[in-house]
């Protein structure tokens, strides 16, 4: 909310520094956002009048004016329609310095001099447009310095105000705190205005005639527990907001729009009450505060048409809904430039009712951001007063008497809540003061009584934050000071909470990555659609309803869509190699239900070194992937790959994993139509594991060391092409019998020497026993029954 | 015996001519092998007195010895010059860099999370995880923020079609751990959390951890004081603390918390930072899942780990963190 500084000092003036307000305001719990001067200063400005006009002989639309400001007259040529004889206006002169920068300087124009300029209200800096130049009351003293005259020399502030605090979105509420926060007085009459805002009821002229006043129905108390409506006839449409009053708006961030609708804002920056102001005349008939019936609409003042729901409140005549309660009037029923009659309306809806309406139609209103936050029910028929007397002082016009419908059951009650004493330093930990308790609270607002373990505290009417016993003692620490309160280190029994050691932590997992040349990435859980099409149309995805935009729309069921985007990127800008994971959730829907699993994504693309003079520069291709994964996933038990087809990976260059024979993921090759269609420079690999699966790991134990020597013996074997390395493993595996402790393979060899469609394969068998030293005959023996069973079951040939 | 004394000098002066091994290896056969001058000589000892047989041994054997003392000392130069050479060939050029994969890197978000993670833990806290789409009740309604409460427009959440929402917050994790454990409870959870938000500070997702303690004398003040631990401990300096009051539906009272780094390195000393939000736990979320608000309090706080990460490695922009760019991710090797 914005503020003017010098409208606050009106209601309490602490006497401080406008920094010391911005820290006591954030001590408090209101956050400084902003503090800037409500106008670029500016001199030689100054009141003066018109003393005579005449038609400029050369120029049709300028006029020749004799301006004084009291002490010297000058001769002005100006172009302004409103440019008359009596009129005071503001007289920039020569040397004057205007806030959007125009340097005055005498000029001479179409022949005639001109010793200064007469400023449009945009001119000076107070509105955004203007027509003509700045009219000044007839009163305004002459030769006075317009940006004085103007208490231009103000600062507007701007204070985050937090949900819980509607009661502080007015000047009187938030006033009211910088009292309490200095324990200095609150000026009750709210700054200039001679008559105390509690008494204006008695003042306000009204006519005693029974046809004026209006008939209102409320048919749901519940909703609206009061209303009060008076009728204004006879406003002149010929006024205007005064300057002070539209200054004030300004600086409150608001535009002057009509004197009817300034004034009820006004009104509501005031002391916090919204109100409305319907064309009488546009209303035929009783007004009703009912709710909408099924299928009514309504078109808003900010001309959009809404349908009412059935639970909305609207305030309708006897045949249609005129605006939606507490939230937005309707645009035929508003005040406008021909407005003569108005029905004024101040009420108090429910906070229950209010909120979330305006956030179901999409409108954001000042109205009903206090009503959700709730108006104190008290300040209804002062509102509506004060608004009264502004109107018939401003605008003119005869009122009539106040039409209220009330039910006193209906309305917040004052909330009587007790106040343990030792509840206080359960909570806060330390001790404060009876006096001082009851002296906070008091300035708060709140009935204090003592009782045998605290006090009883009735809050007041404007606080609808205060429900139990911990909202006193927050009231209490927010104004004691959250700085005064000690930080003390808490006391507790020490207990003992280790991870298992068989469980791996999700930095050991990154860290062995990070050690094989990958970077960590972190990217958007949502993905664009476009990517999931491509890569698993068949995969059912989760999709957001209000995406920040299309492309962050669908919930990812894999990371390889953002690590595949990220390759992209980095290839744009000039990064060929690339290395990247990523640990996060993916979201699968099932069956069941949905599944967050921890997923470990990967993706390498370029060389499998970087280039350097002492390795030859290689494609990285699927045995560098499956080599980084062996290493990463070796503590994990016995792990297998096995052939898989995926449309997304290469048929004959992917693989699923098995640990322990359960599938923990999978690893391959992009496949090239894929990898041709998003125009990938390089060969890409990718991989993806379920991070739980991965993080339990077996705890070693170790195996006596033989100090036996072993043997090793090297076998070529020449098999057809398509057996697999695992196939011979396998056979190798159950033939050698317990003596063969390692079976290697170092070299797998197509070409001259080896029959087409087959190729070699070079096996070194490491033999060794613990309890003796093994013998020729044995070791041959366990050689034979290797190669007879690749024989036998594989047709292989030694080589 | 002239001859012997000729023998040794020729051989003195043919080991001084070796070149290398092999060539003092024939030599030393030459003149001492089976075939050699002396060998010959020894065989005629055979038709010799004994006298003589054992005067003229002597003067062999002494021949030999001193022609195997010349070699061995020529096999001692020669094998150190052959090191030398060896050495002169095999010398390195120890400026050039190492032949190896290069370094890759953690995310700096990650770098702060196991960092938070090990100061918590040093204190007795356990680290838990949560679901990131979450139910209404999770995310709001056990944290005391009902339906249209216009504190959810604090939240631009993102929804789906069931009415489960994207978490806007870890304070979700709380519900959950306080539904399965019973206090006292210290807890941390880091995770990713998401608003509808997106500028120079705002990501649509980030990175936030909550931190909660429940148990029978848990105050306000002891809140303070470990938020100032956690601080100071994470910045490695003296950090000052400035708790200001604010709103948050699940804590009262609620404060955001300021910081004022003091090393003078530091491109933001000396500037007051927003980095967390905390407050004692209010009574209806402890109701909410079942502890007894009475006997029980606790504190807990929601930290932006992106923020810190921020702060830490002075990174301007939140969105460089997301955009997976290798020149930005392979600043943070470790």
């Amino acid at each position: 909310m914005k503020f003017s500084k010098n409208w606050l000092l009106e209601w309490v003036d602490p006497n401080v520094s406008t920094e010391q307000l911005g820290d006591k305001f954030t001590s408090l719990g209101f956050e400084i956002e902003n503090v800037i001067p409500a106008a670029i200063a500016f001199n030689h400005v100054v009141v003066a009048e018109i003393l005579e006009t005449t038609r400029h002989p050369d120029a049709e639309k300028l006029q020749v004016c004799t301006v004084s400001d009291g002490t010297e007259t000058y001769q002005i040529v100006c172009g302004a329609k409103n440019a008359r004889a009596g009129l005071k206006v503001a007289l920039a002169k020569i040397d004057a310095v205007l806030p959007n920068g125009l340097k005055i300087s005498k000029a001479t124009l179409r022949g005639i001099e001109s010793f200064g300029m007469l400023c449009s209200s945009t001119e000076i800096g107070l509105t955004e447009s203007s027509e003509g130049i700045l009219e000044l009351p007839a009163d305004a003293p002459l030769g006075k310095s317009i940006y004085d005259h103007f208490g231009l020399n103000d600062e507007i502030i701007e204070v985050a105000i937090t949900p819980n605090r509607g009661d502080c979105m007015s000047m009187k509420g938030l006033a009211r705190e910088i009292a309490v926060g200095y324990q200095v007085k609150l000026n009750t009459r709210g700054g200039a205005e001679a008559v105390p805002f509690d008494a204006l009821a008695t003042k306000v002229p009204q006519r005693q005639d029974p046809e004026q006043k209006h008939l209102v129905t409320v048919k749901s108390p519940d909703l609206c527990p009061r209303y009060t409506a008076r009728i204004i006839k006879n406003i002149d449409p010929n006024a205007k907001t005064p300057i002070w009053l539209q200054e004030k708006l300004r600086r409150s961030g608001m535009h002057s729009i009509h004197p009817i609708v300034d004034i009820a804002n006004y009104v509501m920056l005031e002391i916090g009450q919204p109100m409305h102001a319907f064309d009488l005349a546009k209303i035929s008939g009783d007004i009703q505060v009912r709710l909408a019936q099924a299928g009514e609409q309504l078109e808003l003042l900010n001309d959009t048409t809404v349908k009412l729901r059935t639970d909305t409140l609207v305030i309708a005549d006897s045949k249609t809904p005129l605006a939606i309660a507490g939230i937005m009037g309707g645009k035929v029923s508003g005040v406008t430039a021909s407005t003569r009659d108005i029905l004024l309306e101040s009420a108090f809806f429910s906070p229950s009712y209010t909120m979330g309406h305006a956030r179901h139609y999409n409108i954001t209103t000042d109205s009903a951001q206090r009503f959700e936050r709730g108006v104190d029910p008290h300040i209804t028929l002062t509102a509506l007063n004060r608004a009264t007397q502004l109107i018939l002082d401003i605008c003119g016009g005869d009122a009539s008497e106040i039409t209220e419908v009330i039910s006193q059951d209906k309305l917040p009650q004052a909330k009587k809540i007790s106040l343990r004493r030792a509840r206080i330093a359960r909570i806060l930990g330390i001790t404060i003061a009876d006096t001082e308790v009851v002296r906070i609270l008091e300035t708060l607002g709140m009935s204090v009584a003592s009782n045998h373990d605290g006090w009883d505290v009735q809050t007041p009417t404007w606080r609808f934050d205060l429900n139990i016993e911990v909202d006193l003692i927050e009231e209490l620490a927010r104004v004691y000071g959250f700085t005064n309160i000690p930080a003390h280190a808490p006391v507790e029994q020490l207990t003992l909470k280790v991870d298992p050691e068989a469980l791996r932590s999700t930095y050991a997992i990154k860290q062995r990555l990070a050690n094989c040349g990958y970077y960590e990435t972190l990217t958007y859980s949502f993905i664009d659609p476009k990517w999931q099409d491509l890569l698993f149309p068949k995969q059912e995805s989760l999709k957001l309803i209000n995406p920040l935009s299309a492309d962050l729309s669908v919930m990812r069921t894999s990371l390889w869509p953002n690590l595949l985007n990220a390759l992209i990127n980095n290839q744009n800008y000039q990064q060929e190699r690339v290395r990247l994971f990523e640990v996060g959730r993916v979201f699968l829907p099932t069956d069941k239900g949905l599944t967050q699993p921890l997923h470990l994504g990967g993706i390498i693309a370029g060389s499998a070194l970087p280039e350097q003079w002492g390795a030859q520069t290689r494609t990285a291709d699927f045995f560098d992937v499956k080599g980084d994964l062996e290493l990463l996933l070796k503590p994990c038990g016995e792990l297998q790959f096995m052939p898989v087809q995926s449309p997304i990976l290469h048929p004959g260059q992917s693989a699923q994993i098995f640990c322990n024979d359960l599938s923990i993921g999978i690893l391959g090759a992009l496949h090239p139509a894929i990898s041709q269609q998003l125009k990938m420079t390089n060969n890409v690999l990718l991989f993806e594991l379920d991070l739980d699966k991965i993080a339990q790991i077996v705890v070693p134990q170790f195996t006596t060391v033989s100090k036996f020597p072993a043997i090793r013996r090297d076998l070529a074997m020449v098999v057809r092409e398509e057996i697999t390395f695992k196939q011979v493993y396998d056979i190798v595996q159950n033939s050698a019998g317990q003596l063969v402790t390692d079976i290697n393979i170092f070299d797998v060899y197509q070409g001259a020497g080896i029959e087409a469609g087959n190729k070699s394969l070079a096996l070194r068998l490491t033999l060794q026993t613990s309890d003796r030293t093994l013998v020729e005959e044995e070791v041959n023996q366990v050689i034979e029954q290797v190669i007879n069973s690749l024989k036998v079951q594989l047709q292989a040939k030694l080589r | 015996m002239q001859n012997l004394e000729t023998i040794i000098q020729q051989a003195q002066a043919d080991i001084a001519t070796a070149k290398n091994l092999p060539d003092l290896q024939q030599i030393r056969a030459k003149f001492l092998g089976k075939k050699s001058v002396l060998t010959d000589l020894m065989k005629t000892l055979g038709n010799a007195t004994p006298d003589e047989r054992k005067a003229l041994g002597q003067l062999v054997n002494a021949a030999k010895d001193k022609i195997m003392g010349f070699a061995d000392a020529k096999t001692l130069e020669l094998q150190a010059a052959e090191l030398a050479e060896q050495l002169a060939t095999e010398q390195l050029d120890v400026t050039l860099p190492g032949r190896h994969q290069h370094a890759g890197a953690l995310h700096p978000v990650t770098l702060v999370q196991q960092r938070v993670e090990a100061i918590f833990k040093s204190i007795g806290f356990t680290v838990t995880d949560g679901p990131e789409v979450e139910d209404q009740f999770h995310n709001f309604e056990a944290l005391n923020i009902p339906k249209n409460h216009p504190a959810r427009a604090m939240h631009d959440t993102f929804y789906f079609a069931n009415g489960n929402l994207l978490r806007t917050h870890t304070s979700t994790v709380q519900i959950r751990y306080m539904k399965e454990n019973k206090p006292p409870i210290r807890i941390i959870s880091p995770g990713r959390v998401y608003r509808s938000d997106s500028d120079q500070t705002h990501t649509p997702m980030f990175n936030q951890v909550e931190g909660l303690s429940i148990d029978e004398h848990a105050t306000f003040a002891n809140l303070k004081s470990i938020l100032q631990l956690f601080m100071s401990s994470f910045f490695e300096q003296d950090v000052q603390m400035r708790l200001r009051p604010s709103y948050f539906p699940f804590t009262e009272p609620s404060a955001e918390v300021d910081i004022k780094l003091t090393d003078p390195t530091h491109p933001l000393c000396g500037k007051w930072l927003e980095v967390l939000g905390c407050g004692m736990v209010h009574p209806n979320v402890l109701a909410a899942v079942g502890i007894d608000s009475e006997k029980y309090t606790g504190w807990a706080f929601g930290c932006g780990m992106d923020r810190l990460a921020m702060l830490r490695y002075s990174i301007h922009d939140l969105r460089t963190t997301f955009e997976s760019d290798v020149r930005f991710l392979s600043q943070f090797g470790v």
